[in-house]
């Protein structure tokens, strides 16, 4: 996966040494899935603790797997617990591989509230910050 | 004393106590009381141990503390940070961690702070600058991983700061790796917070 954001802290993304704390300031909002192949996963700032933040949409073009889990939109979820990755082929998601430990084929892994989750792998990965 | 205390009782419990004959007290050479003399011994003797029991039971250091100190710190052991071999910046945190527990178990001021003292929630914030503006720390060891949540959402109903721990799965195949599904966030304790300070301190910031 060609990505221009890599996963620091199991609660945050980086991207040009910027850190978008995903877990402790931003709330999930959603997850739009294109007819061509093209996932958005979408989080604001959140209202208490992410003042003067703009929301974040990290958008998967081509995408060759992608999983959906838990009681995701089924159940009122805005918490991120953590990202990480994980192995092709390796179904036990009670740990994460870090970004060390990864290989490229590694699925992203995002652990949301209530037991969700969302395991995505594309061939490519941007992190937009939207300048609304 | 106690020992005394228990073999000889009738020496500090006798009912001659309380007649009012009178002796001279040879280093006084003035005369007193006898059983004011006695009881004031025995007030001299008694005293400390009932000021001993009364602190103990007071004291904030109680066995559940101990207990949650313990736990949180059964996998931050100095032996697991020499079997690391180099010494990185979280494991030299996590030997301060050590050293920290044992001096707040004698001290007895596992949680509360003391009077004037920065709550928890304003010394977490303050460390948030320190740690380059990010609101995690992250510690391991062989064994454990402690993710501190200095500020930011609360999760699971707990507010900021928390902390979770997370056991290291030693059946994964990329080691280490830990099992953070499912660990229990909990409330940042003094502690916590003093080992991020003084992690955080050991890496220069």
């Amino acid at each position: 996966m060609e990505k221009d954001f890599e996963v620091g802290q199991s609660n945050e993304l980086v991207k040009d040494g910027r850190v978008y704390d995903l877990h402790n300031l931003y709330d999930f909002s959603g997850i739009h899935i294109g007819a061509q192949r093209c996932v958005r996963l979408s989080f604001s700032p959140n209202p208490e603790h992410g003042g003067g933040l703009r929301a974040v949409v990290i958008v998967f073009h081509r995408v060759d797997f992608l999983q959906v889990g838990g009681s995701l939109g089924a159940t009122d979820i805005t918490d991120l617990d953590e990202v990480g990755y994980k192995e092709p082929g390796d179904e036990d998601d009670s740990w994460l591989l870090d970004a060390v430990r990864r290989s490229p084929q590694a699925h992203l892994f995002f652990r949301l509230g209530a037991d969700a989750f969302v395991r995505i792998h594309s061939a490519r990965a941007r992190l937009w910050e939207l300048m609304l | 004393m106690l020992f005394f205390l228990s073999r000889q009782p009738q020496r500090f419990f006798h009912p001659l106590w309380v007649r009012a004959s009178t002796v001279t007290a040879r280093s006084r050479r003035r005369t007193v009381p006898a059983a004011m003399d006695r009881i004031t011994v025995t007030t001299r003797c008694i005293a400390p141990l009932l000021l001993i029991i009364a602190a103990v039971m007071a004291t904030p250091t109680s066995a559940s503390a101990r207990r949650d100190l313990q736990n949180r710190l059964s996998g931050f052991t100095s032996a697991d940070a020499m079997r690391i071999g180099d010494e990185t910046p979280a494991t030299a945190g996590l030997r301060w961690a050590n050293h920290d527990a044992t001096t707040v178990v004698a001290s007895g001021s596992l949680n509360a702070p003391r009077a004037g003292a920065k709550s928890l929630v304003d010394q977490a914030a303050d460390l948030v600058p320190r740690n380059g503006g990010r609101h995690r720390v992250t510690l391991r060891s062989p064994s454990q991983k402690m993710e501190v949540d200095l500020a930011g959402k609360a999760h699971g109903g707990v507010p900021t700061p928390h902390t979770k721990i997370s056991p290291v799965n030693p059946r994964a195949p990329k080691q280490p790796a830990y099992n953070t599904k499912g660990a229990a966030t909990e409330a940042s304790t003094q502690q916590d917070i003093r080992t991020v300070r003084r992690y955080l301190e050991r890496t220069g910031n």
